[in-house]
């Protein structure tokens, strides 16, 4: 059976479409893991950079501390001058103004407590001065007596911005003056200078107010200005820190600070996000170039195998339709092996083909020869449409013409009329799923005699499972038909040939058997005769008599009845009779044989019916000739007891009957072909009645065996099944 | 007419129509099913005759008469018989059979071979009376009686049985006038008579 085409695919994809998407799905995933990586290293590089800019902004803090401190510290010594204490303030203000440039102060101012500027080295001592008022970092020194600092503010002599640092000045304890450094913004930037940030960093120094007290960038345009109140929240919020922010010259940057807990002054470092982004954005264009590349390279390259490729399974095409018509194709060279290993293959089976197109026209033509031969009719029916193709021998054996059209109708007219609704019914069940018939039938050919038709049809399904023809050949049987019927003619001649023999021999005993009625009913007679002779007759027991005569008659006329059955050549139909009856009726037959044999029949019948389908006379054959066998064994020699025994039983789903008889036994070379024709060992036999058993038993769907007693002696065992069987 | 008749027939049928008739005949009957229940039922020498089917299961007829023989041998046996066999009937015959008739019997003749039978017995019967008598007489005799009589029965004469036991014929004399007495017989030919009697019987 040819398997159907696979349905094509809607949209089946080519080959250079297959292998692009090969490449795409290779290149991406392994560029999206890169730039995953990339992002990834970039958010560690960041944060690795964020905190060394941290670690910077704290070494600035850190130093602009150290600075402070180390100004305070010369500015407390310097308080302690005993000039100062003499009241020597010309002397004083020469000496700082000697420590002036020491410090790498603008100046060195001493304040009374009220704010009074009592002298500054900017000016020569005895210049008038201008009153600076009580400010902050005087506030804060008189109040907790500490050294400070001051934040950004106006210088009142020079009108720039500046810082000062300042201490107290005691005498005996309290706070009399206090002596303050100012410095100028430029002051600190040797700060920012030693930690050698890249150049578009922005680095600057903040007082606690966010006012920028030294700056890397354009010092003198924003020294004193105050930073962004976003910046200066968060200033206050945290020691150190980094924020998104912009410059006060408009960049944006990153911002990185720290606090310092002394002064409250911050170092603020901005790193401008374009430098932050600057390498991360490079190696991603780098990424997504180089994938780009290997997309093009690897799409290119699709393209060009999947045109090879589709090239080579298309140049295949031609003579693959080539080899299925029948011819050997020439193959194209190709561009891979496979493919060549493909056309090879073509080829080969190309050849194959040919030659099994050959071998089989081959055997059609030894079928033909064979069918031709035999007097086989070759025909095929298509159910689709109901149309009958016939081989020429049928058409001679079912008398059709060559060109005769031929329908179901028309073969059928031709089957005998009894056999027609039987070959119809067969027929139509091919329509309904049966896979295969046999049958036989008789044809009644236009003005011949009957010809006996033996049919044998298979059906071929389509992939549905539904019938799609029938193929079958069919064949005259009339002589074989012809010989069975006469060996079954013959089979029932011979079988009842055998009974009649068989009675023969029962003849005397049962001659006594009818005697014994016959003895009753006279004696009966005579009696009743007496009684009736008798001057006051008992009518009572002359009719008591009467009814035993007619008991007895009656009794007489069943045994003749059965005599004529065994003796009649007709069968009896099959019946449903119970198989002790049966086993009853044939004991009272050989009793009486038996008997005069000195025997003796021990039934064991069971209590329970035994309903078996069976021809009473044809069962009652096999069990008298195997009782009849059973005396002839026992009769030879003395009898060890003289009875056998005859047990009907049931055993599973069939009836049991068995004769037992401890005679002589089966010799052992005769055991395996007892029931074979003209096996005996009697003087006068023919050797047929164990195998007209064997035949009957055959006939009633049941087996007849046999096998020596261990004890002595044989047994035969005939199963039927029961009429109730599943 | 009267007498009574044993009946042994396995079949029941048989058995019951054969005593009907024998008993409308105006015989006492007794109906017996098998051999066996006939011997289980016989006690001593049964009185009538008996009558007897010759194939039966198990003991048939044949063999009951040979048991017979030992336990009632004045029993006189008529068989009945389904076929007509010869071999069978002889047999049955040499070993004293009083008749032998096949199934189915008339009843005239059946009746006849009865009463045959029974007249018969009662023939044995007076016959084996008269030979107790004598033997009871012989059983009187002493020893030497005896030899007396033996030697006498033989046709010796006194002076002859005398010699032969060794005595005087005076002697001889008187034990034979007593043997003559004891044996009721007044000659000795009487005697000689009744001696052959009891030897024959």
């Amino acid at each position: 059976m040819t398997p159907a085409p696979v349905p094509p695919r809607p949209h089946a994809p080519g080959v250079r479409a297959s292998l692009a998407l090969l490449v795409l799905a290779c290149v991406l995933p392994v560029a999206m893991v890169a730039a995953i990586l990339i992002v990834n290293f970039y958010h560690r590089e960041r944060a690795q950079l964020i905190d060394n800019t941290v670690a910077r902004a704290h070494a600035i803090i850190a130093a602009t501390d150290r600075d402070i401190a180390a100004t305070q510290l010369a500015l407390q010594i310097l308080s302690g001058s005993t000039l100062l204490r003499d009241g020597d303030l010309a002397g004083f203000h020469q000496r700082a103004a000697g420590l002036v440039g020491q410090l790498g102060a603008d100046s060195i101012v001493l304040l009374d407590t009220d704010g009074t500027l009592l002298l500054s080295t900017r000016r020569p001592y005895g210049a008038p001065l201008a009153r600076l008022g009580r400010a902050p970092l005087l506030q804060r020194i008189l109040a907790n007596g500490q050294p400070g600092v001051s934040d950004m503010f106006t210088g009142p002599l020079n009108g720039k911005p500046i810082f000062s640092v300042g201490v107290p000045v005691r005498r005996d304890g309290a706070i009399v003056m206090t002596l303050n450094a100012i410095y100028t913004p430029e002051r600190l930037l040797h700060v920012l200078g030693e930690q050698q940030l890249p150049p578009h960093w922005r680095a600057s120094i903040l007082d606690t107010d966010g006012r920028v007290a030294t700056r890397s960038h354009e010092l003198a345009t924003y020294a004193g200005q105050q930073v962004s109140p976003a910046l200066r929240r968060q200033l206050t919020a945290a020691s150190e820190a980094g924020m998104d922010a912009r410059t006060l010259d408009g960049q944006d940057v990153y911002v990185v600070y720290s606090r310092s807990p002394r002064t409250g002054w911050s170092a603020v470092l901005g790193i401008p996000r374009s430098e932050l982004t600057a390498r991360l954005t490079g190696t991603l264009a780098w990424l997504v170039s180089a994938a780009a590349a290997a997309l093009a390279a690897g799409l290119g390259l699709a393209w060009l195998l999947g045109g090879r490729i589709a090239r080579s399974v298309q140049a295949l095409v031609a003579p693959a339709r080539a080899a299925g018509a029948g011819a050997i194709p020439a193959i194209p060279p190709l561009h891979f092996r496979e493919a060549n290993e493909l056309g090879n293959a073509l080829r080969e089976a190309a050849l194959g083909m040919q030659r099994a197109r050959s071998g089989m026209r081959e055997s059609e033509q030894q079928l033909a020869l064979a069918a031709n031969a035999a007097h086989l009719g070759i025909w095929t029916r298509e159910l689709r449409n109901d149309t009958i193709w016939a081989s020429d021998q049928w058409r001679a054996l079912f008398g059709f013409d060559a060109n005769q059209p031929l329908t179901l109708d028309a073969l059928l007219a031709r089957v005998h009329p009894d056999d027609r609704a039987a070959v119809q019914r067969t027929l139509q069940d091919t329509l309904h799923g049966t896979p295969r018939y046999d049958m036989e039938y008789r044809l009644l050919p236009a003005g011949g005699a009957p010809r006996w038709i033996a049919s044998h049809g298979s059906v071929e399904f389509d992939e549905q499972g539904r019938p799609l023809r029938v193929r079958g050949v069919s064949l005259d049987i009339t002589a074989r038909k012809q010989a069975e019927l006469e060996l079954l003619q013959k089979q029932k001649e011979v079988t009842h040939l055998a009974r009649v023999a068989m009675l023969g021999e029962l003849s005397g005993a049962l001659a006594h058997e009818l005697n014994q009625p016959l003895t009753a009913i006279l004696s009966n007679a005579q009696a009743a005769r007496r009684f009736l002779a008798q001057p006051e007759p008992d009518l009572a027991e002359v009719a008591e008599i009467l009814v035993d005569i007619v008991v007895e008659d009656k009794r007489a006329g069943d045994i003749i009845q059965r005599l004529r059955r065994l003796f009649g050549k007709q069968d009896m139909p099959r019946q449903r009779l119970d198989a002790r009856e049966l086993a009853d009726g044939v004991i009272r037959l050989v009793r009486n044989d038996l008997i005069q044999h000195g025997l003796s029949v021990r039934a064991e019948l069971g209590d329970k019916p035994l309903a078996i389908l069976a021809d009473p006379v044809q069962l009652q054959q096999v069990l008298i000739n195997l009782l009849m066998n059973a005396c002839d064994a026992q009769a030879a020699p003395p009898a060890s007891d003289g009875v056998i025994v005859l047990r009907c039983a049931r055993d599973g789903d069939a009836a049991l009957f068995s004769v037992i008889d401890h005679g002589t036994g089966i010799a052992p070379d005769l055991l395996p072909r007892i029931f074979e024709p003209f096996t005996t060992t009697k003087v006068r036999g023919m050797g047929l009645g164990l195998s007209i058993c064997r035949s009957i038993a055959a006939a009633h769907q049941g087996t007849l065996w046999a096998h020596n007693n261990p004890d002595g002696g044989a047994s035969f065992h005939l199963r039927l099944p029961l009429a109730d069987a599943p | 007419m009267s007498g009574l008749v044993h009946l042994v027939d396995d079949q029941p049928a048989v058995r019951k129509a054969l005593a009907r008739l024998l008993g409308a005949a105006g015989f006492t009957v007794r109906a017996y099913a098998g051999a066996q229940d006939f011997l289980d039922a016989l006690a001593g020498d049964a009185d009538g005759c008996l009558v007897l089917d010759l194939s039966m299961p198990g003991m048939d007829g044949l063999a009951l008469q040979r048991a017979l023989a030992a336990r009632a041998p004045q029993l006189p046996i008529i068989f009945l018989t389904g076929h007509g066999d010869i071999d069978s009937g002889v047999r049955a015959m040499k070993l004293g059979a009083a008749d032998f008739l096949t199934k189915p019997v008339d009843d005239a003749r059946l009746i006849a071979a009865i009463e045959a039978a029974l007249e018969q017995r009662r023939q044995l019967r007076g016959a084996d009376a008269e030979l107790a008598d004598i033997r009871q007489r012989l059983a009187t005799l002493t020893p030497r009686e005896t030899e007396v009589l033996e030697l006498l029965v033989e046709g010796l004469l006194n002076k002859q049985v005398a010699a032969a036991l060794g005595t005087v014929e005076k002697t001889v004399k008187v034990h034979r006038a007593r043997v003559m007495a004891k044996m009721q017989v007044r000659s000795p030919t009487a005697l000689v008579r009744l001696v052959d009697r009891a030897r024959r019987g």
